[in-house]
């Protein structure tokens, strides 16, 4: 349920990254250089396939990926157990680390891994999930993309993109300017919300890929949500996105009972929603975030006396209706 | 502070105080309270006498020491860390790694008469048989082992990991498990009662689930705010002492068992159940929280009796056996003795004719 959490609690916590990605894409090349770039801070690695990693003052710790499912098998609540033993182990030693990075296998869907920042109380308490930063190869990915599965099997490129905060298209220098920019509009009708960049061995600015957090989010859905509707009409993609956009303040009983219904309803099918909201009786703009049914939600920054308390809510997912999602959202306007 | 009941405001001396270095992540007595041992996150090991005297320093595990266990038998210590090393410790000195392994080494037991020792390490059950060279290990389990306990008898080891305990029988030929009770969750501590009864398992869904040892005949209790991170039979059986983040409660299984009951809630701290245990006469029940260790003589009241260093979250505790003092582990690496000096001479637990 939304709550008023002080906004201070996010500031102790530790974040964490995670990187996803396919196998070759470049997550291990990002990560050397983030651990390289980042010398002088205390960064612990959980890493699911061993990789080359060039750097010996980093805590690096093998993980099992091992996954279950909470609340009687349903699936949106699948967590990764291993993480829970690893974290938890990690935030119990004396010396605290600056920031936790989370390498996961190529094929990994990365929701149990999100979900688990949710679900133990242990890790929610004491560490916040920062940024899922997805790599891609440029010349490899739509393939990936445009595979044809069976029914019910996911598609874990898909998946992967639907997921992040941040899209690193790696690897453009194996692609031509035209090739790059139509990936790029694919890329966004998956996921709107996510920051792009273009990468070649993974050089990017780590400032936008390390402690993005909830600034991010407000951000990018600061940004006018005009280009989010650009999707409405891709029947063709299996997942796309919602974006609301509504005046006026939230009755936060009425938004917790429909997003609490929806939210467990379709949970399979929505993989994150994101907004800002405007809560009746309360000056700051709260932050909202859900991974498939499990959100949570923080209190922002005030709202300023010049701008407009506007609710905005995007939803990333399979058969998304937007009439509906429109209907039932106005209903909790007070 | 604390509110302390007026009749039974009891005293606890603090008898030595030493410094280890991180968390503790495990104490615990030999059978006859000659020896105590301690483990850290920084993976040192500690042996101590039953005044604190240091007795040895063990090798360091890498990434820390996870576990630790001494035989109920003869004065044998098992260690286990990170590093995925099983060590044993003999006085005066004698240390041996007895099995090595890739992954992580979460839970180390010994049966009750002393022969067999089991081993989790990641998703591999491995148990060695005395002073045997080689251990056996089993083939995978569906997930890594959080937790092993042996029944009564020696016979079998119980494995908590998901999907519900599964139980080996290391006499036997065949790796198959004997038997399954089979539940979809995720086990996070597993306690067999001493009675041989009842078998019970803290999950990370937060509930605990019982079943009867040789029936599987089960019995689940759900409404816990946390998952269950601490978990302990009394001496006579009859009580199980269940610690979730934020609370402690106590079932009672007298009579016809806890089956539409309500549990006991202890109260007295906010903070983070890390360890329950009953002391050796069954009459207090001590908690290692976030604020300090908190001992409750549980059959009278639900507040504490005594706080054993307040404001130090504590990260574990042991009675030492045939006595009322207790050997304290904390977040930031101090060990600590300590005597509860509080009403002595009560008569035995009750609950011992009941269940016998």
């Amino acid at each position: 349920m939304p709550t008023d959490d002080d906004p201070t609690d996010l500031e102790t916590r530790v974040p964490v990254t995670v990187l996803t990605g396919f196998l070759g894409a470049g997550k291990t090349t990002l990560l050397n250089r983030i651990l390289t770039e980042q010398h002088g801070r205390r960064i612990a690695v959980i890493e699911n396939e061993f990789g080359e990693i060039g750097i010996d003052d980093a805590l690096v710790i093998e993980a099992d990926e091992e996954i279950f499912e909470m609340n009687n098998g349903c699936i949106c609540c699948t967590v990764r157990g291993d993480l829970i033993r690893i974290l938890g182990n990690l935030m119990k030693r004396r010396d605290r680390f600056d920031a936790i990075i989370i390498e996961t296998t190529g094929l990994a869907d990365p929701a149990p891994v999100a979900q688990t920042f949710f679900v133990d109380e242990e890790v929610a308490s004491q560490l916040s999930l920062d940024a899922i930063i997805t790599v891609i190869d440029a010349r490899h990915v739509l393939t990936h993309l445009d595979e044809t599965r069976p029914e019910g099997i996911e598609n874990e490129a898909l998946e992967q993109i639907a997921f992040a905060d941040r899209i690193i298209v790696n690897k453009t220098d194996l692609v031509d300017s035209d090739a790059l920019d139509e990936l790029e509009q694919r890329l966004r009708a998956i996921n709107p919300l996510a920051g792009m960049m273009r990468a070649q061995h993974a050089n990017v600015d780590l400032d936008q890929v390390l402690g993005i957090g909830g600034f991010d989010l407000a951000r990018a859905l600061d940004l006018d949500p005009a280009f989010l509707t650009s999707t409405d009409h891709q029947h063709d993609l299996s997942v796309t996105s919602v974006a609301i956009e509504l005046p006026g303040e939230v009755d936060l009983k009425r938004l917790n009972d429909w997003l609490g219904t929806f939210l467990s309803t379709q949970a399979v099918d929505v993989f994150r929603t994101k907004g800002i909201l405007a809560i009746r009786g309360d000056d700051r703009r709260h932050v909202f975030q859900a991974v498939h049914m499990l959100f949570d939600s923080q209190a922002d920054r005030p709202w300023r006396a010049d701008e407009d308390r506007t609710n905005r809510l995007v939803f990333i997912g399979r058969n998304l209706d937007r009439a509906e999602l429109e209907r039932s959202f106005a209903a909790c306007i007070a | 502070m604390y509110r302390l009941s007026a009749v039974t405001a009891v005293m606890v001396d603090i008898l030595w105080a030493q410094e280890l270095d991180d968390y503790v992540t495990a104490v615990a007595w030999d059978a006859t309270g000659d020896h105590a041992a301690a483990a850290s996150l920084s993976g040192r090991v500690r042996v101590i006498g039953c005044t604190g005297t240091p007795v040895a320093e063990l090798p360091a595990h890498p990434l820390g020491a996870t576990a630790l266990a001494w035989s109920p038998r003869a004065p044998r210590l098992a260690v286990a860390g990170q590093d995925g090393r099983v060590r044993t410790w003999e006085p005066p000195g004698h240390t041996q790694v007895v099995w090595e392994q890739p992954d992580w080494i979460g839970a180390v037991a010994w049966s009750p008469n002393g022969a067999w020792l089991a081993m989790g390490a990641g998703r591999i059950l491995g148990v060695r048989h005395g002073d045997a060279e080689t251990v056996r290990t089993y083939p995978r389990l569906p997930s890594t082992v959080t937790d092993l306990a042996w029944s009564f008898d020696s016979r079998r080891v119980g494995v908590a990991c998901y999907g519900g305990p599964r139980w080996f029988e290391p006499g036997r030929e065949a790796d198959a498990a004997v038997a399954h009770f089979d539940w979809k969750g995720s086990l996070l501590r597993l306690v067999v009662a001493p009675s041989g009864k009842w078998v019970a398992a803290g999950n990370q869904d937060r509930s605990v689930h019982v079943w009867r040892l040789w029936s599987g005949d089960d019995m689940q209790m759900t409404g816990y705010p946390n998952k269950i991170t601490a978990l302990a039979w009394s001496p006579s059986s009859r009580y199980l002492a269940v610690g979730s983040i934020a609370d402690v409660t106590l079932w009672d299984f007298a009579g016809r068992g806890p089956r539409g009951t309500t549990p006991k809630a202890l109260t007295g701290f906010e903070h983070g159940t890390r360890a329950v245990t009953f002391s050796p006469d069954g009459d207090l029940l001590a908690a290692a929280t976030g604020d300090g260790v908190l001992v409750w003589e549980h059959r009278r009241g639900s507040e504490p009796v005594a706080v054993v260093a307040p404001g130090f979250a504590a990260s574990t505790v042991a009675w030492r056996p045939g006595s009322r003092d207790l050997l304290v582990g904390t977040d930031t690496g101090q060990l600590l003795g300590a005597r509860f000096d509080g009403t002595q001479g009560r008569p035995a637990d009750p609950g011992t004719q009941a269940t016998a």
